[in-house]
């Protein structure tokens, strides 16, 4: 391993994930498990299979081809689109990954999520966007899943990058040993890092891990002079009260060095499909997306401290 | 016209929800209120006319009298008398509040018919619905006798007669292209440059035609010889010109005695009094001499506008507003300070009104064709003037300000881009497109000036007066450069190049064999042999609609003529010949190209699935095919879902894409125009993709005989451009857009959250620079999201000021049928 990655996406045009026009680059595998996370198919680090059943006629030719009867036979295809129809094509228990099943599907309805590339095929890709990189200050995301998951292929691609004449930004949640970050840091111009919570309990509670490692990295990154972006996703219940903002803008503003600027990011539900095609249930996907309006108190209190905060973190704040 | 704005909620509320619509109402002037909202709508809705709308039969009545009354005259001096009896008798009026004057029917909720244009036309017209003025019967029986005396004797019946039988059949199935090879309905570009930096007025030209005619009449009477016998045709064609702009002149001293007789007897304002007293002195002043401020200008432009309207039928507008009356802006308001920026805004604003006003009947097809509106008036503003520097001034702002006032569909605006354009013009243009106006079109000023010197020769100065020409191609306003005549009517429906390539020539929708028998292609062996079918089908399509059009110019100063429009022109004043004639003209013609990307993907998709993969047979393809699909899904959405398709940035498609371009092309060189010009082609598609949907067969990208074909010209197929939109430009700037073809029309959708304020502005403009580094010429955007749209479809009324973009123009929403509504909702949401 090192040399290739299970890749998800490789999403060119992104506008909110650094400055300017970028392309990121999803790696597949994370270590926590946030209950709200908007994109399922990154936190398992195998190939997975979406099974859309808006597409799926229930023809049966995955049946046919799969070697360990894990697909289960077709129903009427009404009943199964159906809102609470508990049907999912895909017997998990039974998978054994052979990926047989959508290579057959002539729908497209079943299809295979992460990707095995190598640094050179991403880097080509995201080369090919160059022009744009070029007229906003824009280039390449490493983001997942989480890319310190991979530490070998990460900085391998990072440094790929910057070989190739690109701006970088690593997007993380932090959770990883330093000697990691560091590592990565020679080859990132600017570090997108995500703050969940302040609170031990609460982050375990909602992410499946402690906070301690995230906050003592992200203060020890703060001293080396690395640009940072710190990257807040506001989650009804969970870090949304005045409370939690409070918490929040005191550890920012009690960190050794200097932050660029925090991005508040609205909770929404859109990726409830990719739970659903994933054959998981996603307790949180029935809370309503987050109006971004309602971000603009917790903005001005963010601002009135010192901090430069956006809603939304788009890649277009400041003039290029 | 329009639902009750809810008249509490301020502009700052209506601006956060962005109902533009209703920031306009509130931000206009009271004027510009009522002269908006009181102008009757001549586009037609889903094909149909508003209730309302009537024909205009007493201009086609005062036509035909005095038409038929001088049978025995050349035919240019038979039009003028007819034209300036028109000019002399129909009904005029003034709009209260408005301050520019002068309308092509005679009452403003008419439109104006051109009689002798087509026999077939003017059946339409006959059957056409709703349209007859009251008493209807008596309307009729007038509609009736007109049609019987021109049945046979209009210029597309005089233009069919002669036509390669073969040819005309082909042409007029309406298979492979549409169009009219006549001046009669078309367009023509102005002479701005003789008439505006030259500061001419109609006395100034007729003083010039004088000249002319004495020189030429020394001559008749001198030595006998060859050389003078066409002397006396032309001596014809000097007094018809001299004839109609005397007419001209006539004309507007007509509405300046009605201003002052409504100021001096009826007007009870002070104010309205003055402003009739204005437009008097304006209308004794233009179009006899050349203007001296801003509104003589536009009052100008506006008169020269609605003759060579009365004159032909012209579906669009050629245009350069900011140019060629910025000076007079400038003087007014900037140095003289006789006008105020809102009071100049107010004429601007009126000067498109007037604009948005005028329509003609045209014929269902054509209806359908364009909806919402009556043509495609794409004003050209922005670009460098002849030395090169920035042409932009304070009313290129004003234009793009007005704009957002009066939120018309017609004119719209094509925005000449180069690198030196200011940061403050540039962030009005983003406005517009913001505030959802779907223009202006954003055009690469140093390609496109390119494009015109490499394919037809303009030199670089004449070229960097370019205007648009119809919705796309750069036209120069110059004595040499002006198109006269639309050119264009080879407007192919190119689908039928690949449709045609699979089936030897033979049309299995309309049932007959069109194209040449280029092979059995179940008997191809590889994807070469294919690509030289297509080829040879190309050939022959553009070769079939390009003889006809030729034709039809060759012929038009004999079957049609125009003097009014020669007078307009310094090549004719100055030689004596008619406009139309394509002696000393440089052509500038260009196929239209209409349904042009399902070629490539089509292509692509036989390359890849039958000769790269062996998936299938191209017996199983051709079967599919004649069964337009019908119990081969499976086949089919592999044909879709697993081809590489256009717009991805993936070299294996984009390649054909430009083989299939430069054979073109090279071809676009051997076809030459009566002047000897090249015929370059123009992807674009208005709304051919609708229109063609039924006539266009199965073909391999997996579309469905009944499916709308793709949108734009060089937009990927909607929903196939997987990669975004950065990948799509990239695709589109892999295209010369230089020796490629004439222009390129791209779509791209925009969405307005992520276009709102600074960073959205920040944003387009990298996107601006990117596409303009990438090479391409052209890209307009539709700024209105899915959730704005869907509820439009629902609810017409609330919505019925949202203008979006079809292809090449801008129209309300509600107005469009809903299988384009559809089809605009399908486009990708390209999240910029």
């Amino acid at each position: 391993m090192g040399n290739a990655c299970l890749i998800t996406e490789i999403q060119r045009f992104a506008i909110n994930d650094g400055p300017g026009f970028r392309t990121n680059v999803f790696l597949k595998g994370c270590p926590l498990k946030c209950a709200w996370c908007h994109n399922p198919e990154t936190i398992d680090a195998k190939a997975q299979i979406y099974w859309k059943k808006r597409l799926c006629v229930q023809c049966g030719a995955c049946m046919e081809a799969c070697p360990t009867e894990a697909i289960q036979p077709p129903i009427d295809p009404v009943l199964a689109q159906s809102e609470g129809v508990d049907y999912y094509k895909i017997d998990l228990a039974r998978c054994n990954h052979s990926m047989q099943c959508a290579a057959v599907c002539p729908y497209g309805a079943l299809e295979i999520t992460g990707k095995l590339l190598t640094v050179k095929e991403i880097l080509d890709e995201v080369e090919s966007d160059l022009p744009f990189y070029k007229n906003s200050g824009g280039g390449m995301t490493l983001s997942g899943g989480e890319p310190t998951a991979h530490p070998d292929f990460a900085e391998k691609l990072l440094a790929g990058a910057k070989a190739r004449g690109l701006h970088t930004c690593l997007d993380t949640n932090g959770y990883c040993s330093w000697e990691v970050l560091e590592k990565l840091l020679a080859y990132t111009d600017i570090v997108l890092f995500d703050l969940k919570h302040t609170d031990p309990e609460k982050h375990k509670q909602w992410t499946g891990v402690d906070n301690a490692l995230i906050m003592k990295n992200l203060a020890r990154l703060t001293q080396t002079g690395v640009e940072i972006w710190v990257r807040i996703p506001v989650v009804p219940g969970f870090n949304d009260s005045i409370e939690d903002h409070k918490a929040a803008v005191e550890f920012l503003n009690g960190l050794p060095g200097k932050i660029r600027r925090v991005d508040l990011l609205p909770y929404h539900n859109w990726c409830q499909d990719k739970y659903g095609w994933l054959g998981l249930d996603w307790p949180l996907g029935r809370v309503e997306a987050m109006e971004p309006s309602l971000l603009e108190i917790p903005k001005e209190f963010y601002e009135m401290s010192g901090l430069k905060t956006t809603i939304g973190g788009s890649g277009f704040e400041e003039a290029n | 016209m329009v639902a009750e704005p809810a008249q509490d909620q301020s502009v700052q509320e209506l601006e956060d929800k962005q109902e533009w619509w209703w920031v306009a109402e509130k931000k206009r002037s009271k004027r510009l209120d009522y002269l908006r909202k009181s102008v009757w709508k001549k586009g037609a809705l889903g094909g149909n006319y508003a209730p309302g709308i009537k024909l205009d039969l007493e201009c086609a009545t005062l036509f035909t009298d005095m038409w038929k009354f001088w049978k025995y005259d050349p035919i240019m001096m038979r039009r003028a008398k007819a034209i300036a009896h028109v000019l002399d008798n129909k009904t005029i009026f003034i709009t209260d509040h408005s301050q520019l004057v002068g309308y092509f029917g005679s009452l403003p909720n008419t439109i104006m018919w051109r009689v002798d244009g087509a026999s077939m036309v003017n059946e339409e017209a006959y059957n056409e619905p709703g349209i007859m003025p009251e008493p209807e019967n008596e309307s009729l029986q007038k509609v009736a006798e007109l049609n019987d005396y021109w049945a046979g004797q209009t210029a597309v019946d005089k233009v069919a007669r002669i036509l390669d039988p073969e040819d005309a059949v082909k042409f007029l199935s309406g298979a492979i292209g549409w169009g009219a090879p006549s001046s009669a309905y078309g367009y023509s570009g102005k002479d701005y440059e003789y008439l505006f930096a030259g500061r001419r007025g109609f006395e100034d030209i007729i003083e010039e035609i004088n000249a002319a005619v004495e020189n030429a009449e020394d001559k008749t009477v001198g030595v006998p010889g060859p050389e003078i016998l066409d002397i006396y045709d032309r001596l014809q064609n000097w007094d018809a010109m001299i004839l109609v702009l005397e007419a001209g002149i006539r004309h507007a001293r007509r509405y300046a005695r009605l201003a002052r007789t409504m100021a001096e007897n009826m007007e009870t304002d002070e104010k309205r009094r003055e402003e009739l007293l204005k437009i008097a002195e304006t209308c004794e002043r233009v179009p006899a001499r050349a203007p001296r401020n801003l509104q003589e200008s536009l009052q100008y432009d506006h008169f020269i506008q609605i003759f060579a309207r009365t004159e032909a039928h012209e579906g669009a507008w050629p245009a350069r507003p900011d140019y060629y009356h910025g000076p007079y802006y400038d003087k007014d308001v900037n140095v003289d300070k006789t006008l105020t920026k809102e009071e100049a805004l107010d004429l601007v604003g009126e000067f498109m009104i007037r604009a948005y006003e005028v329509g003609g009947f045209a014929p269902r097809w054509a209806r359908e064709g364009l909806q919402g509106i009556t043509g495609t008036w794409v004003w050209t503003l922005g670009g460098v003037n002849k030395d090169g520097s920035d042409a932009c001034n304070d009313l290129t702002v004003a234009f793009l300000q007005a704009a957002r006032l009066v939120r018309v569909s017609n004119p719209t605006f094509g925005f000449r881009w180069h690198p030196k354009v200011k940061d403050e013009v540039l962030r009005e243009c983003f406005e517009c497109i913001r505030h959802g106006l779907g223009y202006p079109s954003m055009r690469n000023d140093p390609l496109l000036i390119q494009n015109a010197m490499h394919w037809h020769g303009h030199p670089l100065e004449e070229a960097r007066t370019w205007v648009h020409q119809a919705c796309m191609s750069p036209c120069p306003t110059t004595k040499h450069g002006v198109q006269p005549m639309r050119m264009a009517s080879a407007t192919a429906n190119c689908a039928k190049m690949v449709e045609y390539a699979l089936h030897n020539g033979y049309d299995h929708v309309v049932g007959m064999q069109m194209g040449p028998e280029t092979g059995d292609a179940a008997k191809f062996h590889d994807f070469e042999e294919l690509f030289q079918a297509w080829v040879k089908q190309m050939e022959w399509l553009t070769s079939l609609l390009v003889r006809t059009v030729n034709l039809g110019r060759y012929k038009d100063p004999e079957f049609f003529g125009r003097p009014f429009l020669s007078g307009m022109s310094e090549r004719s004043v100055e030689s004596g010949l008619d406009v139309v004639s394509p002696v000393g003209d440089r052509g500038n013609c260009w196929v239209t190209a209409f349904t042009w990307v399902e070629n490539i993907d089509s292509l692509a998709a036989v390359k890849k699935l039958v000769f790269d993969d062996k998936k299938y047979t191209m017996e199983q393809l051709l079967s599919a095919l004649k069964a337009n699909w019908d119990g081969y899904e499976e086949m089919r959405l592999d044909f879709v879902n697993n081809a590489p398709k256009w717009g991805n940035d993936d070299d294996y498609v984009d390649d054909i894409m430009l083989r299939c371009l430069r054979e073109t092309a090279r071809h676009s060189r051997v076809m030459k125009c009566p002047s000897g010009n090249s015929w370059p082609i123009l992807p674009e598609n208005v709304s051919g993709n609708i229109h063609y949907a039924s006539i266009v067969g199965a073909l391999p990208n997996g579309r469905r005989c009944g499916d709308a074909l793709y949108d734009g010209g060089i937009s990927p197929g909607p929903g196939l451009d997987k990669k975004g939109p950065s990948a799509v430009l990239k695709s589109c700037g892999k295209i010369d857009h230089v020796s490629d073809g004439r222009a390129f029309l791209l779509n791209q959708r925009l969405s307005p959250t992520q276009l709102a304020g600074e960073k959205g502005y920040q944003l387009w403009k990298a996107y601006i620079r990117t596409w303009a580094d990438l090479g391409l010429d052209h890209v307009q955007f539709n700024m209105v999201s899915d959730e704005t749209l869907r509820a439009a479809q629902k609810d017409p009324e609330k919505y019925s000021e949202v203008i979006v973009r079809v292809a090449g123009y801008s129209a309300h929403f509600v107005d469009i049928s809903r299988k384009t509504q559809d089809n605009i909702i399908q486009r990708t949401v390209q999240g910029i």
